[in-house]
């Protein structure tokens, strides 16, 4: 995501040892990580899972980020909480059983999948997406349209800060109090000249896809091929190791929390 | 202008423009309703309703301007994607959208036989609905331990499944218009 939104600066093979693994280890951690943490009910196994993907997000060295992460769970754990407390004042039959250290499993689950998807999110190059889409072996009818979408989010964050420039240097005072109190203006203003662009753009490119004769040629063969090395091959090896242990431990203390209906 | 179609080689049914158009309207879409959500604060009950609105919007405009089968399929194949992969989109998650949109693209076929001017309207309102649902269930699954917090997500799903079918009106208005000013062709 850095590397979307600050292309020039952002070097994400060099940052700490998960820049030398795959984009490909990367999605199947974050899938391991997506089921293994939706199968288990188990506290144990659900804290051994949430350590593993804390240490490999922790790898990553992007302490700041990951602190302005943890900060927003944070944030929005505290906001369901006060949510189902209010929901709890207005039909108290509703949250009769609801006890707060129960939520605790959900907001691990949360947590783990965090964990995993920031790495993936901060350590990946545009070039390593579009290397990782080719080599899955994706039909072109999918590969055309991610490739188009990953190169394009950058221009159009570039262009929707111009479009918000643009309002600033018109006299319409676009600042967070304004946004919060006319959010149908502002939504105006911004969204119908970036679907405007969306159609040029859209037509453009088009075109110059037709006269490139792309999908017609040859398979694209992409500059940077992905390949695996020892690094994948040990991730993805540790990663066996935390979910058997976590199978382990469910089986060993199988502490499960009941589920309480509301 | 008809000398400049090509047919894709491996896929044969879209076109390259339109494989183009998906792509840019997937991009357009996901900054759109980034910038919203930046924009309200969040967890702001009506920036919540106009993200939806905004992404209705733009899928209504994207099938107005390509018009064919399989087309909102494939822009939820390729926003779930490139969602998991770059942005932190939940891999469960996207088989959940699909399951939505390949149904909304069944009825978008069947009424398209009967009604073709409401087949675009209800498929677009049905792939919202089912995905909306479906991402419930999703929750529902991650929340097994404490099903009284699936009331708070009900209550988020719900006000922006409203935004959504105000962004199923103005899709529908904003197509016209732009069908009408020649900038959609089909």
């Amino acid at each position: 995501m850095l590397a979307l939104f600050n292309p020039d600066r952002y070097d994400g093979a060099g940052s700490g040892y998960k820049g030398h693994l795959d984009c490909r280890t990367r999605m199947l951690l974050c899938v391991s990580a997506a089921v293994a943490t939706l199968v288990f009910s188990n506290p144990l196994s659900q804290c051994a899972i949430f350590g593993a993907s804390l240490a490999y997000l922790m790898i990553s060295r992007h302490i700041r980020a990951t602190l302005f992460a943890y900060a927003f769970m944070a944030v929005m754990a505290c906001l369901a909480v006060a949510w189902t407390g209010l929901i709890g004042l207005l039909v108290p039959d509703m949250m009769r059983n609801v006890q707060i250290w129960s939520l605790g499993i959900p907001f691990l689950r949360c947590l783990t999948m965090m964990n995993v998807l920031l790495p993936l999110a901060f350590c990946t190059r545009i070039q390593q997406v579009l290397g990782a889409l080719e080599g899955m072996r994706l039909p072109f009818v999918i590969y055309l349209p991610c490739a188009v979408m990953i190169r394009f989010i950058p221009s159009f964050a570039s262009d929707t800060r111009q479009v918000w420039e643009s309002l600033k240097i018109r006299g319409w005072n676009v600042g967070f109090w304004h946004c919060a109190v006319h959010p149908v203006e502002i939504t105006r203003l911004l969204f119908a000249p970036l679907l405007f662009r969306t159609l040029k753009t859209s037509d453009d490119l088009g075109i110059a896809a037709e006269l490139k004769g792309l999908g017609r040629g040859r398979r694209l063969v992409p500059y940077d091929a992905p390949q695996f090395g020892w690094a994948d091959a040990a991730a993805m090896a540790l990663a066996a190791v935390v979910i058997a242990s976590a199978i382990a431990l469910s089986v060993v203390c199988p502490i499960d929390i009941k589920p309480l209906h509301g | 202008m008809k000398n400049l179609k090509f047919q894709t080689k491996r896929g044969g049914y879209f076109e390259s423009r339109e494989l183009v158009a998906i792509g840019i309207f997937a991009a357009a879409a996901k900054i759109s309703t980034l910038v919203i959500a930046l924009a309200g604060g969040g967890m702001n009950p009506l920036s919540l309703m106009l993200k939806n609105a905004a992404y209705t919007t733009m899928v209504v405009v994207l099938l107005s301007k390509v018009g064919k089968s399989g087309t909102l399929l494939l822009f939820t194949a390729v926003n779930q994607i490139v969602s998991f992969m770059i942005l932190g989109g939940s891999v469960i998650l996207i088989p959940t959208a699909l399951c939505a949109a390949l149904l909304a693209e069944l009825v978008m076929i069947v009424l398209g036989r009967i009604r073709p001017g409401a087949a675009l309207f209800i498929g677009v309102a049905l792939n919202d609905l089912l995905s909306k649902i479906f991402s419930l269930g999703v929750s529902l699954i991650y929340t097994r331990e404490n099903l009284s917090l699936m009331w708070v997500a009900a209550i988020i799903v719900g006000v922006g499944y409203l935004g959504s079918i105000c962004g199923l009106f103005c899709g529908s208005r904003l197509a016209g218009e732009l069908r009408h000013a020649g900038i959609i062709q089909s």
